[in-house]
């Protein structure tokens, strides 16, 4: 491993050419489909001796020329305090990255890349065009050598890069998820929504089939038809747990492909993710970059005491969302020990919890109790029957917001802070004081007058939000937070 | 809440107190309040416009209810609009102390946001056509955080503007 010199220029592993020609030729699709379209659909608009199969193969040729060009002229390698990557032949491009701005270093494997043996890497910056920075074809020594160098390097800038920070210092694993726990995990996601999803989409399609039998039905015998309009409500029950039954099965396959092999180890000051059937993806998370870690469970999780976490990064503008690391299930001892590993300073747990004050539960119910059921007022006029949906309702959402109220808190020792909410799951998240960005308070006309208040606390990966506390608390704990703000010498990134 | 003696947070531009509640905020200026009112009367004008319009093309049979409705309660939309600008300017303000900035507003609800110094990304000062006409400017302030937590601070004179900016640059540049 030590004799690859990461100073020097390299082109991508020529194995992995397919992969680069897969890749440029998605890009090239993605800018000319409209052309291929126009191309296949008018014929009369090639030259005559021309047929579409030459068009194809001058197109290929083409691709293929364009793709050599590419590999050869696209380089990269490490200088000074720069990772520089060289590309293009008609246009030359230099990126070249400081290396204290890298983000973090991704590496990902798909189906062809996995035959092949090769990696693709991605380096991610705070707020730039992150699709620039792939590389697609390396092998697997490189990568592990070059994210272990970029890293490394990145973590102690001042440090001269000396070989010593690349000894592999061991790696303990936190959390590792067999097929079976994904089994388990898959069972307990929340299926009632997407079973709601196939329920709707279904009932949809079932109304096209019915119209269209009854036209078949018209033409045979009336019987078929009797049968199936009299039968629409056991078919209907029918047809929703088969919906069930298939939204289980969706989603245990779905958690199986995504999260299949999930394997969480700690390497010095980071987290290593590995995961994936098809498309393996490596990430490498150091702690200092986890703006702010969640954890969750809901009725069904809890059964099984299995947890979901999640750690959020900062959002570059580009690539929203994709900075959510999360793992689909852990046990409760895993949760410890990654917020030990996280938050190294005294944990919050013992804190006081302090409530939203019950008056949330009039803002949540009126808006999404009351404002609907009164609105829809005049179908009550016209048919009274409908009040008792409206009642009802009432009654579902004064439950969920009552939930909702009782389940908001939040936990606050200088240092950390951590806000429970959730109605029918429970989300508890935890983020370090100087990560925050700015604070936001908030107070109503009515909070005003029972001297409550409402802080929103933002981070770079999001924010929190703590509604309806006592007004000298908002104040108090705002003024704490913006104070470890200020006084902070660590980087937030 | 204990403070550290080391760290003090007092306010820069007009000399006063510490914690963030009690301070005093420094206004905006009062042609901001022009401004919001011009803009309303400018989008009442051309709603009205367009509802007229819209009267003229579509031949004839509109209720006289509609017909009169409509405008009327446009008109009053404005008029509630502007007794929340006239009510709600002097609600506004922003504050610059040692280590943050801060921007509060709010009738009804009332909303006051800070930003520490040291989390700052860059500071940027705009004016829109409106604003450029009365001369007037915008300093916007934007973090790591997106566009929830961004700030920004209206119905400033641009040389005022400019000053606020230099001032933020200057503590940004010393946290790097």
């Amino acid at each position: 491993m030590s004799n690859l010199d990461l100073t020097n220029p390299t082109r991508q592993e020529l194995r992995g050419f397919l992969v680069i020609l897969v890749f440029e030729l998605q890009k090239k699709a993605r800018v000319f489909w409209p052309v291929l379209i126009l191309l296949f659909t008018q014929k009369n608009l090639l030259p005559e001796n021309i047929t579409i199969p030459i068009a194809l193969g001058i197109i290929v040729l083409f691709l293929v020329v364009h793709a050599i060009l590419y590999y050869l002229n696209f380089y990269f390698y490490v200088e000074e305090n720069q990772f520089i990557i060289k590309k293009g032949y008609l246009r030359k491009i230099v990126l070249s990255i400081p290396l204290e701005r890298i983000q973090s270093v991704n590496t990902k494997q798909n189906l062809l890349q996995q035959l092949l043996n090769v990696y693709s890497l991605e380096v991610d910056t705070a707020g730039s065009a992150g699709k620039e920075l792939n590389i697609y074809s390396l092998s697997g020594d490189y990568t592990e050598h070059l994210t272990q160098f970029l890293q490394s390097h990145k973590e102690n800038t001042i440090d001269d890069e000396s070989d010593s920070t690349f000894n592999n210092q061991e790696e303990v694993e936190i959390l590792k998820l067999s097929p079976a726990d994904l089994l388990r995990i898959g069972i307990s996601q929340n299926h009632v929504r997407t079973g709601l999803i196939i329920v709707a989409f279904g009932s949809q399609i079932w109304n096209q089939i019915q119209d269209l039998f009854q036209e078949e039905t018209d033409a045979y015998s009336d019987s078929v038809q009797h049968l199936l309009s009299n039968s629409g409500i056991l078919f209907f029950t029918v047809f929703v747990i088969l919906a069930l039954l298939a939204s289980i099965l969706a989603t245990l396959v779905f958690t199986v492909i995504k999260y299949y092999g999930f394997r969480l180890v700690k390497h010095q000051e980071s987290y290593k993710i590995t995961a994936g059937l098809f498309n393996k993806r490596k990430v490498l998370l150091p702690f200092s970059k986890v703006q702010q870690f969640n954890w969750e469970t809901g009725p069904i999780k809890k059964l099984f005491g299995i947890f979901k976490i999640s750690f959020k990064q900062a959002v570059s503008k580009q690539v929203q969302q994709k900075q959510v690391v999360d793992a689909p299930g852990c046990l409760n001892h895993h949760i410890e020990s990654i917020r030990e590993d996280l938050f190294k300073r005294d944990l919050p747990d013992a804190n006081e919890k302090i409530y939203s004050h019950r008056r949330y539960f009039n803002l949540l119910w009126f808006f999404s109790g009351w404002l609907p059921a009164l609105v829809s007022s005049p179908v009550y006029i016209y048919e009274p029957l409908w009040l008792i949906a409206g009642g009802a309702w009432l009654l579902i959402s004064g439950l969920y917001n009552w939930m909702k109220v009782s389940k908001s808190y939040f936990q606050f020792n200088k240092s950390q802070l951590i806000v429970g909410k959730g109605a029918i799951n429970t989300v508890w998240q935890q983020t370090e004081s100087y990560k925050t960005q700015s604070v936001d308070f908030r107070q109503s006309f009515f909070q005003k007058r029972r001297g409550l208040a409402s802080l929103r606390v933002n981070n770079a990966s999001g924010h929190l939000n703590i509604p309806y506390i006592p007004e000298e608390m908002a104040h108090q704990l705002m003024n704490d937070l913006l104070y470890h703000v200020e006084i902070s010498e660590e980087k937030w990134m | 809440m204990q403070k550290n003696e080391e760290f003090s947070n007092q306010v820069v531009l007009p000399e006063s107190l510490a914690p963030i509640e009690v301070q005093e905020f420094e206004a905006l200026d009062k042609k901001y309040k022009l401004i919001n009112q011009i803009s309303s009367a400018i989008v009442l004008a051309i709603a009205l416009t367009a509802f007229f319009i819209f009267t003229m093309i579509s031949s004839g049979n509109i209720p006289y209810f509609v017909l009169f409705g409509i405008p009327t309660l446009f008109v009053l939309l404005f008029i509630s609009k502007l007794v929340f600008v006239i009510l709600g300017f002097p609600k506004k303000g922003y504050l610059l102390r040692e280590h943050d900035v801060s921007y509060r507003s709010g009738l009804l609800i009332y909303k006051l946001t800070s930003i520490p110094f040291n989390r700052i990304q860059h500071v940027e000062v705009s004016q829109s056509m409106i604003e450029k006409s009365f001369g007037l400017s915008t300093v916007k302030i934007f973090t790591a955080g997106g566009s929830i937590s961004d700030l920004s601070i209206p119905g400033l004179l641009p040389d005022k503007a400019k000053q606020i900016e230099s001032f933020l640059l200057s503590k940004v540049s010393q946290h790097e």
